[in-house]
């Protein structure tokens, strides 16, 4: 992809150095992984992180710590971030709008209220039937409501494939509103235990990772995170347009509903077991956009590594700075997304946003 | 119009087609060809059904009745892949929605080839053709319509690039140069219509019938919805058929600066002398 004979312009010269910020995103995941392993309500020294990885140092009390309860945490947000960022990055290119997000345009409210519908209505309306009731029903009930509101979304999508922002905004005003009477519902009819679980759907929370959770979401999570590359090219072309890209030689249709199904499964996946969390899925994709360009062969995977890394990180800062509480990690990140969405909003006023 | 006769010539053809919405007929019984290393060009007034007829031709929408075939096999059995590589389509512009260098835009058209990343001087060649390479490295969504109109010019160029050796290419633009000031509108022309010497089909909707005069082997003028002239420039711009078609008053003179005919509109009353 780089140019065989340099061309004097500073975003080709910038292209150059793909290669050496993705290794960059690499080290910042890694970095930000074992920094949120030695942090917390315990301390752990990073060499005695280092020594219980490597398997050197058989379970002390620390080793406990990490094994059941800081590692399972980090993967869990490795996913999760990854995944969130992964399909923002996806829904922006299939939708062709830059400021799609999976929580805005109301897939992650499907996602919720699948998982909800299980958690709470499951068991209450048909106590009869286990397998509505168990936990591993939680990802697929949450695929299938990320799914139902992605595919609605798509097929609102104006002729020519250009959805207008007005369009996805709401769509996402109109499924959180159902989302939310139906939460309330369920918060109605759910018992004490079950409020507990129900009152992180809202704020989103990591606070529910163990190795279970982990081996639960990690198909989903990783399906969307390792295939979606595959369809970089095709998503390039679709930037052109979609009769530009079915011209190209692109099964477009097909693309596009694969594409959902993927996008579904990562979103639905992370929703069940962190519940809603808001705009990495936005800020994300847009920032590599900036450091990489547009191309979805770089974009999709340095995505996947931010979102990975900033939600650790998120995280990390949740369950450190009111310790030894927690703050709900919607929170942070809403505090930080929503102002960047707001100035991406004023930088595109005029252009295209509504149309 | 001697179809049978031109059958071994043709590299795309529609057999009475007609493209209906509701009680709208956009389209209505056309038959249309377009041979190998002919230059075609097709103009009609706003609504005359151009458009809609490029998207059947081109297999975007399905006509409700007739057929489209590109080297005598229907539309619907060409693998995408295969026939993108045979066939460049540029619709009217939409607009790009993420920062692609222009350069990255034109190795979209080696997409169907697969070849994108050895084929950099080759695009910035046919960039050159269009005057655009020295937008190569410019962030498109920074690009000026006109600008935008030469860089997705050259991404079609380049789809139907195939340096070695004579494959059949057909090349359907649909107005590639609304936007263009003059000196660009025939650069943009002298390269389609070199496309075509070089023995690939070309078929543009224009609106400027002077410059389809001066550059296509054949014009073909819709009304709504049907073919109402077709022939070669000297035969189709005449004063009562252009004048009839867009019913205003025409004078055709020779035209100045080639060998052809020229034409000039005025509605009485309305221009300054």
């Amino acid at each position: 992809m780089l140019p065989s004979k340099p061309l004097p312009t500073p975003s080709l010269t910038l292209r150059h150095q793909r290669p050496t910020i993705f290794c960059g995103l690499i080290a910042l995941l890694l970095a930000t992984c074992l920094i949120s392993l030695c942090v917390g309500a315990v301390k752990i020294p990073v060499s005695d992180v280092l020594a219980a990885l490597t398997g050197q140092r058989e379970a002390s009390g620390l080793g406990n710590i990490l094994w059941s309860l800081r590692i399972p945490r980090v993967l869990l947000g490795v996913l999760v971030g990854g995944a969130l960022a992964a399909a923002g990055a996806l829904m922006q290119g299939l939708f062709r709008n830059p400021l799609a997000d999976p929580a805005l345009i109301g897939a992650s409210s499907g996602g919720a209220l699948g998982a909800v519908f299980i958690i709470v209505l499951g068991s209450t309306i048909f106590p009869g039937i286990p397998l509505l009731s168990d936990l591993r029903a939680l990802p697929f009930a949450a695929f299938a409501g990320a799914l139902v509101v992605t595919w609605f979304v798509k097929s609102l999508a104006a002729n020519g494939g250009y959805t207008a922002i007005a369009t996805l905004l709401l769509v996402g005003v109109a499924v959180n509103a159902l989302t939310s009477a139906m939460i309330g519902l369920a918060t109605y009819l759910a018992t004490d235990v079950q409020l507990r679980t129900l009152s992180f759907w809202t704020l989103g929370s990591l606070g529910a990772a163990d190795w279970q959770v982990v081996t639960l979401a990690a198909p989903f999570c990783l399906t969307l995170i390792i295939l979606a590359p595959f369809w970089a090219t095709a998503l390039n072309a679709l930037a052109l347009g979609e009769a530009e890209a079915g011209h190209l030689g692109f099964k477009v249709e097909r693309i596009k509903s694969l594409l959902i199904l993927l996008t579904a499964a990562g979103v639905g996946a992370s929703v069940a077991f962190t519940g809603i969390i808001l705009f990495v899925g936005l800020v994300v994709p847009h920032l590599v956009r900036t450091l990489i360009g547009p191309d979805h062969r770089w974009l999709l995977p340095g995505s996947a590594l931010l979102g990975a890394a900033l939600l650790v990180a998120s995280d990390t800062l949740a369950r450190t700075i009111v310790a030894p509480a927690e703050l709900p990690i919607g929170i942070l990140t809403a505090g930080f997304g929503a102002p960047f969405f707001l100035s991406m909003l004023l930088r595109q006023r005029g252009r295209a946003l509504w149309g | 119009m001697g179809i049978a006769s031109s059958q071994a010539s043709t590299l795309m053809e529609a057999v009475d087609l007609s493209y209906a919405i509701g009680d709208a007929t956009l389209v209505s019984e056309v038959n249309f060809s377009v041979a190998h290393g002919e230059f075609v060009a097709l103009l009609g007034p706003n609504g005359a059904g151009k458009s809609t007829l490029l998207k059947l031709l081109c297999g975007q929408i399905q006509p409700s009745q007739g057929k489209v075939s590109f080297l005598d096999l229907p539309l619907s059995q060409w693998p995408p892949m295969k026939l993108a590589r045979h066939r460049a389509v540029l619709p009217q512009s939409s607009a790009v929605p993420f920062a692609f260098t222009a350069l990255e835009i034109v190795l979209l058209g080696r997409s169907p080839h697969g070849d994108a990343r050895t084929c950099e001087n080759l695009a910035m060649q046919v960039m050159t053709q269009t005057d655009c390479a020295h937008l190569a490295g410019r962030f498109v969504t920074t690009l000026s319509g006109g600008e935008m109109q030469r860089v997705q010019l050259s991404r079609v160029l380049l789809q139907l690039n195939h340096p070695d050796g004579d494959v059949p290419r057909c090349l359907m633009l649909d107005e590639p140069i609304s936007n263009l000031d003059p000196a660009h509108q025939h650069r943009a022309l002298c390269v389609a219509r070199k496309f075509a010497a070089d023995g690939a089909g070309v078929l543009v909707v224009l609106h400027d019938l002077n410059l389809a005069a001066q550059y296509a082997d054949r014009l073909v003028i819709m009304k709504r919805g049907a073919i109402v002239a077709e022939g070669a420039p000297r035969a189709v711009v005449t004063e009562e058929i252009v004048s009839g078609i867009f019913e205003v008053p025409a004078r055709v003179i020779p035209n100045p600066v080639c060998d052809g005919p020229a034409v000039f509109f005025s509605v009485t009353g309305e221009a300054k002398d």
